[in-house]
């Protein structure tokens, strides 16, 4: 090979690899582009500003999240488990405390409800779905009857983290922003990143390695709760209410995200920027949809279609990237390991 | 003659079962061979660009064992599959019985072609019965399929194999080693006249063992043509008539097997001369490195032993004796009573991080799904245990990359590791004896004084196994303490400055290497006295 072509052939390569690991870096592209054809008022900085500010929520407790799945496990409870937050705030902390301390006081006050669910998953050893399918309600339920099931009003000095403006910018980009890159740094650059993503792999590997597995599965749910606050205390501050309702099936669009975002729900694999891309897309859609006119009713068959469409595409750029190096793939025996990416 | 030897070998390695010498097969009198039962030509396969099988051209003809022989990634499994239909050849033409092979395992499965995969195949939660007549379950009412109609039909092929557990056990119930058997009565359920064994026997005890491989000869006996994938140059030369040899995914050697001997057909798999059987071991030292007192558990008893610095000490026995519930005991992965002191200083019990930070290294049996990640870089297996000395800012955990990618590079390079694709490619895409460098590498780098090793070689291929022989060797003499637990007498015997036996959970006594050979190892292990 000549000395041109093997260099153009190196960037081509990182070029590819850069989008293997991330497919959906195109499929947003291509769907901004779509809307933006369709309705040219979604290009419009204010509209991308308001994008974001739709997706924090998502950015920041699918942040979360995606911890608990690279372990192996999953949070059904995260929207209970932010409604939680949002009632004993509205209900209990709002005029004892102060407004700041009430507020900082919730994260950590979910973050305790969530260590319990990885006290559950790692010391009494049942499977993490059953352990946040019971939290679900639990929570859903603590929040019930602290609230009555009554809706509130949220006073303007709770709501610094959705209406506030830092430097310019909107609060809840701010502290999304805040949350992803300390979430992603954590997770690849931090011994706790590397245990998580070790259970996650093979959790007797890691046993045997003497790695701490309990304590790892106990603080990644207790990252995922503490992150499930932060999200609702800059959700609540947007919405300034708390209805019963608040959240309720929002782990699923948590979870959506995560997947959509490439993170193996059988652990391992996966990362923290993927998630964030599955969230803006997921945001995408649906600012794009209503922007276009669309029926609200085809919101979640759009969501729907779109997570299988990813899912369905999203080797594709991996079969590139190894036909593109196939020249350094080891020769393998069985072709059930056939190459792969990194 | 050395391949007499051998066989003698395997006999005695199965006492006392089977005292009739069972002597090569006989050309002459072999069942008459009607044509040929699968012929491969000239047939090639490759995945996105990478050639597996080379033009690769032999046949089997009915009533013959083949055995097909090769190193890791020499193109066995490839072959295998395409046998099996699992995989479609790119070029080249195979047929069955003079007819060419049907596409698909089912239209394989009525030309006659059976496959019995490594990894096994069953359904955990049906029976066993149901499982061995899985693919005929067509042929019962398909309103109520009779229980105890299938358990009449699946007790001869059971039988036949050997597997003495109730047909209406779930097969999740079962050990490895007895699905194993329910696999292979599975395919005779299917009348088979074609048979591709693949490793049958890595994961059976020294009786299923024997078992499977009178079976092999009672297969040909009726006619049926053999294909035996196996690692063990002993079976090979037990049960084979001919042996095809595969390197770098072509043909090398297609010999009869009694022109055969043990180093020609390792030579004609590696493609060079290996270095004479084991190492030498240099003598060990005076001090005690591990001393174990009384370590019980539910599954082991009073375990007492110990190993000098510098001292590989073999662990015997036969499978479910207890050596790997020992080693776990003494690692500390289960709950045991006594003690285990490490150069004479006590470890606290039952808590592996302790024990590794008193020197205790534990390479476990299963590599692929206990020592190593298989979907994470390489880098990553290799340094996890010694994370904690490459943190740049310790408190706040965070890992000092370059000091991470030097420390894992100069791992692999003191074992010479060889990962084409680099210390960034998945752990899973080496082959099995670089796989299990690397968790040896991630082992060493805690500077351990003890090393504990179960079934460092098996599933590895010859060559790789005579580089991990020379690195245990040289490790003891660093003065390291080394206990090998292996399941191969040859390798216990070649290995090992003394050996301990277990049977039944209990250490029944122990050997130095002079006074030790496999038959007394044997009668230990199966419960006589010496």
């Amino acid at each position: 090979m000549t000395a041109p072509a093997r260099s153009n052939r190196n960037v081509l390569r990182r070029v590819v690899g850069f989008l293997g690991e991330y497919p959906l870096i195109v499929a947003g592209l291509l769907l901004f582009f779509v809307f933006a054809a369709i309705q040219p008022h979604f290009i419009t900085g204010s509209n991308v500003v308001n994008i974001l500010i739709q997706a924090s929520v998502l950015l920041i407790a699918g942040t979360g999240a995606t911890f608990i799945v690279m372990t192996g496990g999953i949070d059904l409870s995260v929207g209970a488990l932010m409604f939680l937050g949002a009632a004993i705030l509205s209900s209990t902390l709002f005029g004892v405390l102060p407004p700041l301390v009430a507020l900082l006081l919730v994260p950590i006050v979910t973050m305790i409800f969530g260590s319990l669910n990885g006290l559950a998953v790692a010391y009494a050893g049942v499977p993490a779905m059953i352990v946040t399918l019971a939290s679900l309600q639990v929570f859903r339920g603590i929040g019930g009857h602290v609230t009555e099931q009554r809706s509130f009003i949220i006073p303007d000095g709770l709501r610094v983290a959705g209406e506030g403006n830092w430097l310019g910018i909107p609060a809840p980009i701010v502290i999304a922003a805040i949350v992803v890159i300390l979430g992603a740094y954590v997770l690849r650059r931090t011994r706790l990143g590397r245990f998580v993503q070790a259970v996650g792999s093979s959790r007797s590997a890691a046993a045997n390695a003497g790695l701490p597995v309990g304590w790892v599965l106990v603080a990644v749910y207790a990252i995922g709760g503490l992150l499930a606050g932060v999200a609702m205390v800059v959700q609540l501050g947007r919405l300034g209410a708390v209805q019963p309702t608040l959240d309720s099936g929002f782990e699923l669009t948590v979870i959506t995200a995560v997947v959509l975002g490439g993170t193996s729900l059988d652990g391992g694999r996966g990362g923290v920027i993927g998630t964030a891309l599955g969230a803006l897309i997921l945001t995408i859609v649906e600012n794009g949809l209503v922007l276009t006119g669309a029926s609200p009713y085809i919101f979640d068959i759009v969501r729907g279609v779109v997570l299988l469409a990813a899912l369905l595409t999203s080797g594709a750029p991996r079969r590139l990237l190894s036909w593109i190096k196939r020249d350094r793939e080891e020769v393998l025996d069985t072709p059930l390991n056939g190459p792969s990416l990194h | 003659m050395l391949h007499h030897t051998l066989t003698f070998r395997t006999i005695a390695f199965s006492l006392p079962k089977k005292v009739i010498l069972n002597d090569a097969p006989d050309p002459d009198n072999a069942p008459e061979t009607g044509g040929v039962a699968v012929d491969l030509r000239n047939v090639t396969k490759s995945f996105g660009g990478v050639s597996a099988v080379r033009g690769v051209t032999f046949a089997i003809a009915p009533g013959e064992v083949v055995a097909l022989a090769g190193e890791n990634g020499a193109g066995k499994s490839t072959i295998k599959n395409l046998i099996g239909g699992i995989l479609r050849a790119d070029s080249g033409d195979i047929n069955v019985f003079d007819a060419p092979q049907s596409s698909g395992v089912a239209g394989l499965r009525a030309q006659g072609v059976s496959t019995i995969h490594q990894e096994i195949s069953l359904f955990p939660h049906l029976s066993v019965a149901e499982n061995v007549l899985i693919n005929r379950l067509g042929q019962y009412s398909s309103f109520n399929v009779s229980q105890r109609r299938l358990i009449r039909d699946a007790t001869p092929y059971l039988e036949r194999v050997g597997a003495h557990f109730p047909p209406s056990t779930l097969v999740a119930d079962l050990s490895t080693g007895q699905a194993q058997l329910v696999e292979i009565a599975k395919a005779l359920a299917d009348d088979p006249r074609v048979v591709v064994f693949d490793e049958p026997t890595s994961s059976l005890n020294l009786a299923e063992r024997e078992r499977v491989l009178t079976l092999v000869e009672d297969l040909r006996d009726t006619g049926v043509a053999v294909l035996y994938i196996g690692h063990s140059l002993d079976e090979i030369f037990r049960i084979s008539d001919r042996v095809v040899v595969m390197r770098d995914g072509a043909v090398v050697g297609d010999e009869a097997t009694f022109d055969l001997t043990r180093s020609s057909l390792e030579q004609l798999m590696v493609g060079r001369e290996l270095a004479e059987g084991y190492p030498a071991l240099e003598k060990p030292g005076e001090t005690i490195a591990l001393r174990v007192r009384a370590v019980s558990d539910d599954f082991v008893h009073d375990i007492e032993l110990e190993v000098h610095e510098g001292e590989i000490f073999g662990l015997a026995g036969l499978m479910g004796a207890g050596r790997t519930e020992a080693a776990r005991a003494i690692f500390g992965l289960s709950t045991a009573t006594g003690t285990v002191e490490v150069q004479g200083r006590a470890v606290r019990r039952n808590d592996p991080r302790a024990a590794i930070r008193a020197g205790i290294a534990f390479v476990t049996e299963d590599r692929r799904d206990e020592g190593i990640f298989l979907e994470r870089p390489i880098r990553e297996t290799l340094t996890v245990v010694s994370l904690d000395g490459l943190l740049r800012v310790p408190f706040l955990g965070l890992i000092d990359r370059k000091a991470e990618r030097a420390a894992a590079a100069s791992q692999a390079e003191t074992l010479r590791v060889s990962a084409r694709a680099g210390l960034e490619a998945q752990g899973g895409s080496l082959s099995g004896g670089n796989q299990q460098k690397v968790v040896l590498s991630k082992w060493l780098s805690t500077n351990p004084r003890v090393l504990i090793l179960d079934e460092p070689t098996r599933g590895i291929d010859v060559g790789a196994k005579a580089e991990i022989y020379r690195i245990l060797a040289r490790l003891a003499s660093e003065s390291l303490a080394i206990l090998l637990i292996s399941s191969e007498m040859e390798e216990v015997l070649g290995m090992s400055h003394r050996i301990g036996v277990m049977s039944g959970g209990r250490l029944v006594g122990t050997l130095d290497r002079a006074e030790a050979d496999q038959a007394k190892l044997i009668r230990l292990a199966t419960g006589g006295a010496l």
